[in-house]
């Protein structure tokens, strides 16, 4: 869980910045304790041989002074088989590892050294006592002298896999011979080899580990970065996602007003269809009144006009004038604004909508056709629903007519559907063609021409449906034509 | 194995061609400075004939008696004109025990020795450089 947060939050790179380093970083603490180590079984190595050396030389420095009390190259010089003794001595001592021993002294006349005794077992390298020799590396010879201590070197000059160790044979705190013995360092040089070999491994382990290290620190940077970015980004989207709200607010208003602005278009188209249905339905009544108002006026000047005919033919003007009142009121009525939500039916809105409508309608030889079967009670705005349906009926009228459908119908249908009400205008124009029909909800989307449609009235249909009354407005076809379907809820009643 | 053969003899021919080249050096620098001469004129034994035929400072002669000095490592096989010359050895004990040996070139516990015998020097009328001075054997 821990571990989860850690890897989410992008601190995960410092781990891998850690263990980078701890590799590196270990390679070298352990190359550097490995270089010193090695160079410290190297020395030990040396000197464990140098000391073994040093003893065997000190008891044959020993041996030999004893064995020669009266100065060693005096006692040596008289008694030849001494010298063969102490030869054979020194001859035990060659083995594998100690190929040269021998004994020589500095000659007090010529300052050059000389063989005194010598271990060679092959004849032909065998010295002659007293035989001139000069050594390499002299100085470390005449070191020995001066220093009357043990020296030992390595002949650079030959590459020698051999170390030469130098004893002096002190008397009366004096040099007076040295022991020489050439050993080798084959075993030492294996060693070296061996740790050679190793310091590579780990030469190679190091390279390794800073490739280790370049290659995390190459990848923790690219992946850093991409952190970064997407930390950039996530503070980009906070941002955004803040000022979302305050953005949605702006454009909700914005559409508010634009939702206004078409509201009150479509007010002004309906107003102009109201002024327009209200000429039609006056203009019987008014020819009427103005007929009866002429016969008044004719049987007035025939002087044919008694009482009886008066009342009768002003009680007909007042019907008339009555009727005109009524269409009034009930346009009235129809288009007044109602913002409260009413308990009513589909088939009280149906009449009060062909109150209006159905006579236009009929009169222009279109059929009306209803089939109610839903009575169950809604609660909305009736008149919004009222213009929906009107504006639905006027749309299928106009199709219609601009058709010239035979035996046009329209058809006003009500049915209960799960928990829905439904509502269907339907007519046999044809239906709607199949490329506008995700179009024709949209604002100022038109099949008519500019002059008989805004473009508004199904887009406001719509947004009474869905936004007002929380409903459901669709269209589809069947197969003589459009249906338009509205969908409401009914009413939940608790029993 | 065989690389490993092949690689042994090759460091020993090589260890070999230096020792030679280091003795060719040594005897051009010995006997041109004591006897004096661009060219000398040298009897010498099969062993060292292949180390002087290397440079132009020494002419190889075939008999003794054309030589100036004879170079050699056992004076034992040597005729006695060859003995009356000058003899210079590769071995130290033909040098010690050979009276007209004047000087010796050899190899001690790994080592090159160099020698001379100030009586034989004296003898042959020779005389050594001041840096060869203190390889006298009195």
């Amino acid at each position: 869980m821990y571990m989860s947060k850690i890897v989410k939050s992008g601190r995960i790179i410092y781990f891998f910045y850690l263990l980078a380093l701890t590799v590196l970083f270990g390679s070298l603490y352990i190359y550097n304790e490995f270089e010193r180590t090695s160079q410290e079984i190297k020395k030990l190595n040396l000197q464990s041989n140098i000391h073994y050396i040093d003893n065997i030389t000190s008891n044959m420095a020993h041996h030999i002074k004893n064995a020669t009390p009266k100065g060693i190259v005096k006692t040596l010089k008289d008694n030849a088989h001494l010298r063969e003794e102490l030869e054979k001595d020194l001859q035990l001592l060659i083995t594998k590892k100690y190929r040269y021993v021998y004994v020589v002294d500095k000659n007090k006349n010529n300052r050059n050294f000389r063989f005194l005794l010598d271990g060679a077992k092959n004849a032909a390298d065998k010295s002659d006592f007293l035989e001139s020799y000069v050594p390499l590396n002299l100085q470390y010879w005449n070191e020995v002298y001066t220093r009357k201590k043990a020296v030992y070197y390595k002949d650079k000059s030959l590459k020698a896999l051999w170390l030469t160790y130098l004893k002096p044979i002190i008397v009366d705190n004096k040099v007076e011979a040295i022991i020489a013995i050439d050993f080798s360092l084959q075993e030492q040089n294996l060693i070296t080899s061996a740790l050679k070999k190793l310091t590579q491994t780990f030469i190679l382990i190091a390279l390794f580990s800073l490739s280790v290290f370049i290659i995390i620190i190459f990848f923790s940077y690219i992946d850093r970065k991409r952190i970064r970015t997407l930390q950039f980004q996530t503070k980009e989207i906070q941002h955004f996602n803040e000022t979302l709200q305050e953005k949605v607010n702006v454009e909700v208003a914005k559409n508010r007003e634009k939702d206004n602005m078409l509201l009150h278009q479509s007010k002004l188209a309906q107003m102009g269809e109201m002024i327009s249905m209200i000429a039609h339905q006056w203009r019987q009544p008014l020819s009427a009144i103005s007929a009866t108002s002429s016969a008044i006026k004719l049987k007035a000047q025939r002087n044919k006009l008694d009482k009886e005919q008066t009342i009768q033919l002003a009680n007909k003007i007042a019907n008339y004038a009555q009727h005109l009142s009524t269409t009034i009121n009930d346009f009235r009525e129809f288009f007044k604004p109602n913002k409260e939500k009413l308990e009513t039916t589909y088939t009280n809105i149906i009449e009060d909508v062909l109150k209006i409508i159905q006579e236009p309608i009929q009169n222009k030889a279109i059929k009306f056709t209803q089939e109610l079967h839903c009575e169950e009670k809604i609660f909305t705005y009736p008149n919004e629903i009222k213009q929906v349906i009107l504006n639905l009926i006027k749309n299928a009228e106009d199709v219609l007519l601009e058709k010239q459908i035979q035996n046009p119908y329209i058809k006003l249908k009500t049915f209960k559907e799960a928990e829905y009400l439904i509502l269907e205008v339907s007519d046999n124009a044809g239906g709607v063609p199949t490329e506008i029909v995700d179009k024709i909800f949209e604002p100022y989307f038109s099949t008519k021409t500019k002059k008989d449609g805004t473009g508004l009235g199904l887009y406001m249909s719509k947004t009474i449906i869905h936004e007002h009354c929380k409903g459901k407005l669709s269209v589809s076809n069947d197969e003589n034509g459009a249906v338009f379907r509205i969908e409401l809820q009914e009413i939940k009643r608790k029993v | 194995m065989i690389k490993k053969i092949i690689l042994t003899l090759l460091l020993l021919f090589s260890v070999l061609n230096a020792n030679d080249s280091l003795t060719l050096k040594l005897y051009e620098k010995v006997l041109t400075s004591i006897f004096h001469s661009q060219s000398i004129k040298v009897f010498v034994d099969s062993d060292t004939r292949e180390i002087l035929q290397q440079s132009n400072r020494f002419e190889i002669v075939d008999t003794c008696d054309k030589s100036v000095v004879v170079l050699v490592g056992k004076f034992s096989k040597l005729s006695e004109i060859c003995k009356d010359k000058p003899l210079f050895s590769t071995d130290y004990r033909s040098f010690k025990h050979t009276p007209n040996s004047f000087g010796a070139y050899y190899w001690r516990k790994g080592r090159p020795q160099l020698t001379f015998k100030r009586r034989t020097l004296e003898k042959y009328h020779l005389s050594l450089p001041l840096a060869l001075e203190k390889y006298v054997y009195e």
